[in-house]
């Protein structure tokens, strides 16, 4: 595993050194803006090296494996990740709810009439607490709405 | 203003309606997140910290503060009743704290480890009121050099005590000062890998990093575990029995005291925070007792000392921030982050020209500390209930504040975007066995490490010895060398020096 942090990490560098080619180092008597980037990526590429070296072989126990679950953490990410693209399109109670839903239905779920009726408590009450109350400045209709 | 004369102001402002239902929220919040396992103080203070950007700065801090000592005192809840950490700082608490609550002295254990944190808290308190002055006075003659090296000491520590080796420490370390060059040099001001992107020109939105980092990758680790945490109805029933014996309380007077001194020092080390602070006074303790084999079999001494440091701890770490204007851990590290986003850079000068704010924190933390006691005194059988929240809904409304947090900061999408890339990244960095207090301590420190850099070069025209001939930055310059080649010189003694969370037990 930290053969393959190493690899990663090192990957990284020749991208972000590749980015900040054109950045000048010096200017004048003071460091122009690719100093402080041409720096780190030398460091990080000496350790990542470093990391490479001293990488030893670590078997994997059984144990973790069973007592951790991909799929979960995989769901939570990618509806994290879908939220970020519907919200602006059908605003902020709709989205929650989508969520909300998607949430209790992928991880460990109950009955879908009482996951229902959760989420729509938790949206109205976050609603209530963040738009109603704090006055916070969220899209609260759908884009096509006013069309 | 002495710090007589300036703890009076400060707690005439202190209490005011308004700061004083904004501290005792952030200490009711604080305790909240300390007592629910995979919730720390980060993620604590990162999912409030956007809705304070709507308040005067002083109460914003107050309440973060309070969320800050809030989840020292209620970390040690859940080591105790159900031997699962409330946040790290409470790791070393299990070991004796869920082995009385077995015989049957859980309350006892929580009493014990309340009125240490309470004791602490104020010995702290204390230190902070009479110890910033003096040290913030000191830290005037401070210039970009000094700065550079303390920052560079910092983040040097933080890796250093990570759980992971020194290169993965600063390796990560390193990321979050490359997270910190995107957006707008700061000298030339030409834009650096944006992208010809605009949401890129103001640099990476910090708060939406670490709310990824520790709210987003914490409910997918929390989810990811399949051991949930089970609290026995008797352990409960035995809380009635609160105080603790006579035998009890004389075993634990002194390591609250101990606990209490040596807390406050190390706490205000670069990268200890109360967590260091814990450890060590788990391993002093021992050391010290005439009965050492009755350490991890339930000794009170092993709850009383370390969960004092690790309050004292919590209050060390704030020195530094308010009087050198450095986050020596990540909890500081999103303080300032917010502190700046309100628009106050600390530094030595913060007493002198916001007094206001200084004074009236300072006196709200010992209001605060008082409020904690009781709420976790007779209220501790309630906080030992919030065990029994079904995840599913825990992970729901973390996600919903994680969100409504990062948005609510510039209404953006972007930063909704970096929030759960963050999220996956430090997910997978847990996996991997990456640290991440490193790399978001960095990306705190890393513009103002550049800053100082760039301020130095310019003011030795180019020359990088102005770090070793200035006698502050010249030390803070070894130690970080030091810090650097010990593994390499415990390597040659054929000895090693435990990171934290292998102290001896």
């Amino acid at each position: 595993m930290d053969r393959f942090s190493s690899a990663v990490l090192l990957a990284f560098v020749a991208f972000y050194t590749a980015a900040g080619w054109s950045l000048d180092t010096w200017a004048k008597n003071a460091p122009g803006p690719g100093f402080m980037p041409r720096l780190l990526a030398l460091v990080l590429a000496v350790l990542a090296i470093l990391i490479w070296v001293q990488a030893k072989p670590s078997p994997e126990s059984h144990e973790e494996v069973e007592s951790y679950s991909k799929r979960e953490p995989l769901i939570i990410f990618l509806l994290v990740l879908a939220y970020v693209f519907v919200m602006p399109q059908l605003g902020f109670p709709l989205s929650n709810l989508l969520l909300v839903v998607a949430l209790r239905r992928m991880v460990e779920p109950s009955s879908w009439r009482a996951d229902l009726a959760g989420a729509i408590g938790a949206v109205v009450i976050i609603h209530l607490v963040f738009v109603q109350m704090l006055a916070l400045q969220f899209p609260v209709l759908p884009v096509w709405w006013g069309e | 203003m002495d710090p007589i004369h300036g703890l009076l102001y400060g707690l005439s402002r202190a209490i005011e309606p308004q700061i004083l239902i904004l501290g005792f929220l952030g200490c009711l919040w604080g305790t909240m997140v300390g007592v629910l396992p995979g919730i720390g103080p980060v993620a604590g203070i990162t999912i409030l910290m956007p809705f304070t950007f709507g308040m005067d700065l002083t109460p914003a801090m107050v309440m973060m503060a309070g969320i800050y000592y809030g989840a020292m005192y209620g970390g040690s809840t859940t080591s105790i009743l159900v031997a699962v950490p409330g946040e790290t700082s409470s790791i070393v608490t299990i070991l004796d704290g869920h082995q009385m609550a077995k015989q049957g002295r859980a309350g006892a254990a929580l009493a014990l480890s309340a009125i240490g944190s309470f004791v602490a808290g104020t010995f702290g308190i204390l230190g902070l009121t009479f110890l910033a002055p003096p040290l913030a006075e000191l830290a005037i003659g401070f210039g970009p050099p000094e700065y550079f090296a303390l920052a560079l000491v910092g983040l040097s520590m933080s890796s250093f005590l990570s759980n992971a080796s020194l290169a993965k420490g600063l390796a990560m370390a390193v990321i979050g000062l490359i997270i910190g060059t995107v957006g707008l040099d700061i000298v030339s001001g030409q834009p650096r890998f944006t992208f010809n992107n605009m949401e890129l020109a103001g640099g990476l939105e910090i708060v939406s990093i670490l709310i990824g980092l520790y709210g987003i990758s914490e409910v997918m680790e929390m989810m990811a575990s399949k051991i949930r945490p089970q609290i026995q109805h008797e352990k409960l029933w035995n809380l009635r029995r609160l105080l603790p014996n006579k035998l009890e309380w004389r075993l634990s007077i002194w390591p609250i005291i101990r606990g209490s001194v040596m807390g406050f020092f190390v706490g205000a080390l670069p990268g200890a925070g109360g967590t260091v602070p814990s450890f060590i006074s788990y391993a002093m303790e021992k050391r010290m007792s005439k009965t050492p084999e009755r350490f991890g079999k339930g000794a009170p001494e092993g709850v009383a000392g370390p969960e004092s440091a690790n309050n004292s701890g919590a209050v060390g770490a704030m020195v530094v921030l308010l009087t050198l204007g450095l986050p020596y851990n990540v909890v500081t590290a999103v303080m300032l982050s917010a502190m700046i986003a309100h628009g106050i850079f600390p530094s030595p000068l913060l007493m002198v020209r916001s007094p206001d704010f200084f004074w009236t924190v300072v006196a709200s933390m010992y209001i605060g500390n008082f409020m904690l006691l009781i709420l976790n005194l007779p209220l501790i059988g309630v906080w030992a209930s919030l065990l029994r929240l079904p995840y599913r809904w825990m992970t729901v409304f973390i996600v919903l504040f994680c969100i409504i947090g990062v948005y609510s900061i510039e209404y953006r999408s972007f930063d909704l975007l970096l929030m759960a890339l963050f999220g996956g990244i430090g997910y997978v960095m847990k996996r991997v066995d990456l640290p991440a207090a490193p790399l978001a301590l960095a990306i705190v420190l890393g513009p103002i490490m550049e800053k100082s850099l760039t301020q130095s070069l310019i003011m030795s025209d180019g020359s990088p010895f102005i770090f070793v001939t200035r006698p502050f930055a010249a030390a803070s310059m070894v130690l970080f060398f030091v810090l650097m080649f010990l593994p390499l010189i415990q390597r040659k003694l054929g000895r090693r020096i435990a990171p934290v969370g292998e102290v001896e037990m």
